[in-house]
């Protein structure tokens, strides 16, 4: 019973938004139009509050890691550490209290720019390696004909993309791969994706799933 | 000619009318569809029932994709999941944790959590810790699921939701921890690197079926999924006839 009201809510919003979605615009009458923007906006604001709620959660989660000396404790001091600093540094920047919000301002950008950034690119670097090591303990993990067939295809593009003398031709079977197989099956994926996004999509606008409520 | 959005209504009601006709159809007899085979699912109640045992942890993950954004669809499979994996995992020393990249679906994590715990009379068991935002942008998510991995005694490691190449690197991570890996997600890229580096992954619309398969499979995403695979039928058709129309120099309307 309790759970009517949420539904009724979700079900009236999302028929709403796909009705003025799939609506063109030029049909759509000024106010109609104007109400599709709104619950857009109304959208990303709730997501940007729910981003500091999970912000929030985050040092809470590493706060109690810390407090109980659970394993990693040690690395949740500097994450709080880092988020306390740039969080404080962030709000100063927002003041226009001279010279501490330029510098605060600047620490910020130093920080996205010089310690995010290339911490993220490292980890990003790591991917190849991890990919390799993956493709190596694929053959191991499955001995069937689908996982030799992977092999074999990896190994054809690969060689495919390397200057060899002599091996040209495996330029043309890279590239037949690449355009032909690989994009017919991509595109059996995508359709599939599209096809399951759109049953999960109308299932929850009829109600009949609610990830939320009672 | 037929314009986008006359397809898109047809497209809309056309889905609507077949999974409710799947629906009445399986009420009516009585008896739930067969469906096809999918492994990763086959074999998960017995590893939330090892973890369980063992008194390890689940561990489910969102992606980083936001609710209420482009990959909302592969967030809520992901939710569904975890609702079917809570229900078996309550009576678990240690409750299944879950991850996710952006603050929307964390929130329906926790929601999620606190709702099947308190239908299983268990709300003092919740800890809305449990579920938690592992970093707000894709590499510090991918950092976060990681560490989660190693420092959670994970047994099982399920990633649902929206993942590029970086879901190679968490289940490494996994792999590492000996943990068993299903990983789906709404990414050619990503079901790629799936398939090489988790135990199974799930390929095309499978990601959405969990529903279908799960703890007895609920009527209604059953539907929906033989709605899916008619869909799928009538596109291949509608393929193969756009393809011989065209090689016989038909135009069509």
């Amino acid at each position: 019973m309790k759970l009517r009201l949420p539904v009724a809510v979700a079900i009236i919003v999302g028929v709403l938004t796909l009705a003025l979605t799939l609506t063109p615009r030029d049909n759509l009458p000024g106010n109609l139009n104007d109400l599709r923007l709104l619950l857009v906006e109304w959208a990303a604001t709730l997501g940007a509050v729910a981003l500091m709620v999970g912000v929030a959660n985050l040092a809470l989660v590493h706060l109690r890691k810390v407090s109980a000396l659970s394993a990693g404790w040690v690395y949740s001091i500097f994450l709080l550490l880092a988020l306390i600093i740039v969080f404080g540094l962030g709000l100063l920047g927002m003041t226009n209290i001279p010279p501490y919000a330029d510098t605060a301002r600047e620490g910020t950008r130093f920080a996205f720019l010089y310690i995010q950034t290339p911490v993220e690119a490292s980890l990003a670097a790591l991917l190849l390696v991890v990919m390799v090591v993956a493709g190596a303990r694929l053959i191991r993990a499955r001995r069937n004909w689908v996982a030799v067939l992977f092999i074999i295809v990896t190994l054809a593009l690969i060689a495919g993309s390397a200057p060899l003398v002599g091996l040209e031709a495996l330029g043309g079977a890279r590239d037949w791969l690449m355009q032909v197989p690989a994009v017919g099956g991509a595109r059996g994926i995508l359709l599939g994706i599209a096809l399951g996004t759109i049953a999960t999509g109308l299932r929850v606008i009829m109600g009949a799933d609610h990830p939320y409520g009672e | 000619m037929i314009n986008e959005s006359t397809l898109g209504i047809g497209v809309v009601i056309f889905t609507i009318l077949l999974i409710a006709l799947f629906w009445f159809w399986a009420r009516r007899s009585g008896r739930p569809p067969a469906l096809r085979e999918v492994d990763a699912f086959e074999g998960l109640p017995q590893k939330v029932g090892e973890a369980v045992e063992s008194g390890k942890r689940i561990h489910v993950s969102l992606g980083s994709g936001a609710v209420g954004g482009r990959n909302t669809m592969a967030a809520l499979a992901g939710l569904t999941v975890l609702e079917t994996i809570a229900e078996a995992a309550t009576i678990s020393d240690k409750p299944p944790v879950v991850t996710s990249g952006d603050g929307t679906s964390m929130i329906l994590a926790q929601d999620t959590l606190r709702r099947v715990y308190k239908q299983q009379n268990a709300e003092d068991l919740y800890d809305h810790l449990a579920g938690r935002l592992a970093g707000a942008s894709v590499m510090s998510y991918t950092a976060g699921v990681m560490t989660t991995l190693k420092d959670e005694n994970v047994s099982t490691s399920l990633l649902i939701g929206t993942y590029g190449s970086e879901v190679a690197l968490m289940a490494d991570a996994g792999w590492g921890e000996n943990a068993h890996q299903i990983i789906g997600t709404d990414t050619t890229q990503g079901q790629a690197l799936a398939y090489v580096a988790a135990d199974h992954a799930l390929i095309g619309e499978d990601v959405f079926a969990s529903g279908a398969y799960l703890a007895g499979g609920k009527p209604v995403h059953r539907a929906s999924l033989q709605a899916q695979d008619m869909l799928r039928l009538v596109i291949v058709a509608a393929i193969i006839g756009g393809v011989i129309a065209n090689m016989l120099g038909l135009r069509l309307p």
